[in-house]
């Protein structure tokens, strides 16, 4: 019933700066999406013109078939979940989720009782039921948390909006919240817009991510189109630790096939890849290697190096590889493979999970 | 034996000297301020014969009201003049809070072409001397027939320029610690921003309000220079006070009765907003 | 695509800041601007127009130079006592140590008692038979039988070291306070970094702490000048009128004492160039004319 779409949506602040710019999104009815980007690329400033907290300075933004550019927030039929939490302290939790029911005018008004229903109804799905009496003031911030999630859920929006929820709590709480906010999210059968800048988040929450940078939108897709076909340098880079391996490469004609040269090694791309950088005609590009798919092996390889340094991370570890001056690439592999630093040994690529960029344009190749 | 053993209980002398040292000054200091304050009103207190006693009782014996009653008698425009200074320090409260705490708003919460100077503009009629604009005011007032009337308007308009700075000033720290999210949430649950503002953002400013009220009428209260120009027959206490303290030179028994008489109001009101007049100095928390 | 939506209503809402700001503007105008602006125009103004007459006659009167003298002379020293006091006292005190809070009220006291009270506590402390004097015998520090007379007329130098204690009983907190305040914005760690690097604890005063304090001192330094200029109460309740003359002190006599608006207005305006030439000054230092700041609508 309700999807959410932008259209050519810019903010601009003061005269020069550019929050946003022409800026395109359609979030389809009961999606979560994600916007994702490092920060000062626009992501909040796009959620809170959603939220009518900001007028766009140019451009269209939908709710559903309604054009809402002039409508203030509260007639936006939405819920906002603040990085802050913005749970008002003179008031105690119950009040706080019962304020929407109270106050709200898009809904017709609802008995005491009714409005009793529905703060329990909340309470009880984040677990906070027994906090209703208190004051925030005496609650963590996770509780807090909850209270904010409750207070958004109680007046049955039909669009969620969260900006960075998350990034206040510990690293522990942050994941089992994530777990709950899907849940939360599954329940209430609504559209969710979830801003954040970390891409863990990100990934396991959202069924489709938009990747925003300088206020534009660099790339939209499901988690795995993201991860695994980024469609330019910037998503490429800025998805996956460690970040992908970045290596400047020419790519020569050779017996109707393409190979790809750099002064480190050498080799012939497979048909489909090759295939389309003939089309494209770039010749000078970036090869992008997931560190995963950096293969290390004693016996044989592309190329050899020389172990740098080695991090253990657990189950696996981050090796380290220092081409030349300025170029170190890394391979994430199993712990069990044994290597010491200054240790020669072989590198080869995963030839299926390659990434050719254009040097100068960023864009996809292959 | 054992190898293992506590250390050895070093004397730590460094740290021996430096909270010594603190705590000399924190006396010293709390001496020279409290010794003064404690004759004005034990002098305020003392009946006549020990006022007058060489040298001066450190505890005196007998307590009376006396010097007070002589105070509030010896001029027969004291006692109204204690509803006039009241009167003036409402209005000038009514004046600064409703005109100062808009504008203190407006800075705390948006960003606008000319903010900065007009918080320039406002600093600088702060800090602008009261005697330069009390003059030709009390001039202007004589002319519109307003200058000395029993209730001195002119009075309090004049201190309603100074207060709208301050109260600008503290209303708007106050409205920048209270979160903006706090009120947008409120905006999206169903209020209008007026609305977000009367429900959310005010309650959580009403003892900061209180306190910029208060410390508004400990001003206006205090106030001795424009009262003195301008009011003539129908001054504040203030100024009705200055009069009679400075005109009574030796009358140890007087002068501490007025002084400590106007001082009353101003300790206990500025007990009561303690904090906040910490935090208007700079935010000190020792 | 509409480049632009709802015209004058989102118009309209933009100006939001400025409707409330107007009533204090238009405040401002009616009565700090107005009377400002009438002020000069009533030292200028004689009977025939434009005049300078009330300045020559200022400048004519020797009473003029003696308050200039004095009040000039009182600035610099009680400011100077003041700062070197509250600053040591500042360093001493910038530690946790058990009753800071009611510390501070008590040094709250002197800022915030009318001026009258604080009068009456020096009138009556200088007094020949006052409680300085009676302090003093309890102390063992005088003989009862020759109390000092403090106030003994036209003992210029006497009563400037008199006055100068007093102000700085009421100064002084405010002083330290603003201080303090400075001392606690600065991260203690900035100095604990400099004794790793081997400097001494007045090394570390010198080079770390009175630079990263400079803002505060700067405040602290010109809002006690601008109220030294504008000392009056004080210095006729306990040395009687124009003994011991001072700026604003003639600017009242002229005015209330002897009815003459214009000699008034004329002392009221060189306080006034007085003052603003210190307000701008610490505007300037402070940074306030570097561009805007503040948080985004």
């Amino acid at each position: 019933m309700a999807e959410v779409r932008l259209e050519k949506v810019s903010k601009r602040f003061g005269k020069r700066v550019w929050a946003v710019r022409d800026f395109d999104l359609r979030v389809e009815d009961r999606e979560f999406l994600v916007l994702l980007g490092p920060s000062g690329c626009g992501k909040t400033t796009t959620l809170r013109m959603i939220a009518g907290l900001e007028r766009p300075t140019a451009g269209l933004i939908y709710i559903g078939e309604r054009l809402v550019n002039l409508i203030p927030p509260r007639d936006r039929d939405i819920s906002m979940v603040f990085q802050s939490y913005a749970v008002w302290p003179h008031m105690r939790v119950y009040d706080n989720i019962a304020f929407g029911l109270r106050y709200g005018r898009r809904k017709k008004r609802l008995s005491k009782a009714d409005i009793d229903r529905v703060v329990h109804e909340v309470a009880s799905l984040v677990r906070i039921e027994e906090l209703l009496s208190r004051y925030p003031t005496q609650l963590s911030g996770g509780q807090r948390q909850r209270v904010a999630l409750a207070r958004a859920l109680a007046v049955k929006p039909q669009v969620f909006l969260y900006d960075e929820p998350l990034s206040n709590l510990d690293a522990k709480l942050r994941i089992q919240m994530r777990t709950e906010l899907k849940y939360i999210h599954e329940q209430a059968g609504s559209t969710s817009i979830y801003v954040t800048h970390d891409q863990a988040e990100a990934m396991s929450m959202a069924d489709r991510i938009m990747v925003m940078r300088e206020g534009q939108g660099a790339q939209l897709g499901t988690p795995n189109e993201i991860y695994f076909r980024p469609a330019n340098q910037f998503v490429a880079g800025f998805i996956g630790t460690p970040p992908m391996n970045m290596l400047e490469v020419e790519l020569e004609e050779e017996d109707g096939g393409i190979k790809l040269v750099s002064p480190h090694f050498g080799f012939r791309l497979g048909e489909k890849t090759a295939r389309a950088v003939q089309e494209s005609g770039v010749r000078q590009a970036v090869l992008g290697v997931r560190p995963e798919d950096v293969t290390v092996s004693l016996e044989g390889g592309d190329f050899s190096a020389q172990v740098f340094v080695v991090e253990p991370q657990g189950p696996q570890q981050i090796l380290s590889f220092k081409l030349d001056e300025t170029l170190i690439i890394k391979s994430l592999t199993s712990a069990d493979l044994s290597v010491s630093p200054g240790q020669e040994v072989w590198l080869s690529f995963n030839r299926e999970r390659l990434h050719l960029f254009d040097r100068d344009t960023g864009v996809r190749l292959n | 034996m054992s190898e293992l053993r506590l250390a050895p209980p070093v004397a730590d002398w460094r740290r021996f000297t430096g909270l010594t040292l603190t705590y000399l000054a924190v006396a010293g200091l709390a001496l020279f301020i409290l010794v003064p304050v404690y004759f004005l009103f034990i002098l305020a207190f003392m009946s006549r014969a020990e006022v007058y006693s060489w040298p001066l009782p450190l505890f005196p014996k007998h307590f009376t009201l006396d010097n007070f009653h002589f105070f509030l008698t010896i001029n027969p425009k004291i006692i109204p003049s204690i509803w006039r200074s009241i009167e003036v320090a409402i209005t000038t409260i009514l004046i600064a809070l409703s005109i100062g705490g808009l504008a203190g708003y407006s800075f705390a919460r948006f960003r606008f072409r000319g903010k900065n100077a007009l918080k320039l503009s406002v600093l600088f009629v702060r800090m602008y001397p009261g005697v330069a604009v009390a003059i030709p005011m009390a001039v202007l007032f004589m002319r519109l027939g307003l200058y000395d009337t029993p209730f001195p308007i002119a009075l309090a308009l004049n201190y309603g320029v100074g207060n709208i700075g301050l109260t600008i000033w503290i209303t708007a720290s106050i409205f920048l610690g209270i979160n903006e999210e706090l009120e947008e949430q409120a905006m999206v649950l169903g209020l209008s921003r007026m609305g977000a503002f009367f429900r959310i953002t005010l309650p959580l400013a009403a003892p900061g309000l209180a306190a910029a009220a208060i410390y508004t009428f400990i001003g206006a209260w205090n106030e001795v220079v424009i009262a003195t120009l301008m009011t003539q027959f129908n001054p504040t206490l203030a100024a009705v006070t200055y009069h009679t303290v400075a005109a009574a030179a030796g009358s140890l028994h007087l002068q501490s009765a007025g002084g400590a008489f106007m001082a009353f109001p101003a300790l206990v009101f500025t007990f009561i907003i303690k904090r906040y007049i910490i935090q208007m100095w700079g935010g000190v928390r020792i | 695509m509409p480049e632009k939506l709802g015209g004058w209503k989102t118009r309209l809402a933009s100006y939001y800041p400025y409707y409330l700001i107007i009533p204090a503007i238009l405040y401002y105008i009616a009565f700090w601007a107005i009377p400002a602006a009438s002020g000069v125009a009533l030292a200028f103004q004689g009977p025939k127009g434009f005049t300078l007459r009330y300045f020559q006659y200022v400048l004519r009167d020797p009473y003029f130079y003696q308050a200039l003298g004095y009040t000039f002379t009182f600035l610099v020293i009680s400011v100077t006592v003041e700062f070197i006091l509250a600053l040591a006292v500042a360093l001493l005190i910038n530690t946790n140590f058990k009753g800071a809070s009611l510390f501070l009220f008590v040094a709250l006291i002197p800022m915030v008692l009318p001026e009258i009270s604080y009068g009456a506590i020096w009138a009556t402390g200088y007094a020949q038979h006052g409680w300085v004097n009676s302090l003093l015998v309890h102390l063992g520090l005088m003989d009862p039988a020759q109390p000092m007379s403090w106030l003994a007329y036209g003992k210029i130098a006497r009563w400037m070291a008199l006055l100068i204690v007093a102000e700085a009983w009421r100064g002084l907190p405010s002083v330290m306070i603003i201080l303090l305040a400075g001392l606690q914005g600065i991260s203690k760690e900035y100095g604990e970094a400099a004794r790793i690097f081997g400097a001494t604890g007045f090394q570390t005063l010198r080079k770390i702490t009175l630079p990263l304090l400079k803002p505060s001192i700067q405040t602290a330094l010109i809002l006690r000048a601008i109220g030294a200029v504008q000392i009056f109460v004080i210095i006729t309740v306990i040395f009687g009128h124009r003994n011991l003359p001072v700026l604003v002190e003639e600017a009242v006599y002229y005015f209330r004492e002897l009815h003459q608006k214009q000699l008034g207005a004329a002392y009221a305006l060189i306080i006034m160039g007085i003052v603003v030439t210190l307000s701008v000054l610490y505007l300037w230092l402070s940074g306030s004319f570097k561009g805007e700041e503040g948080r985004g609508e």
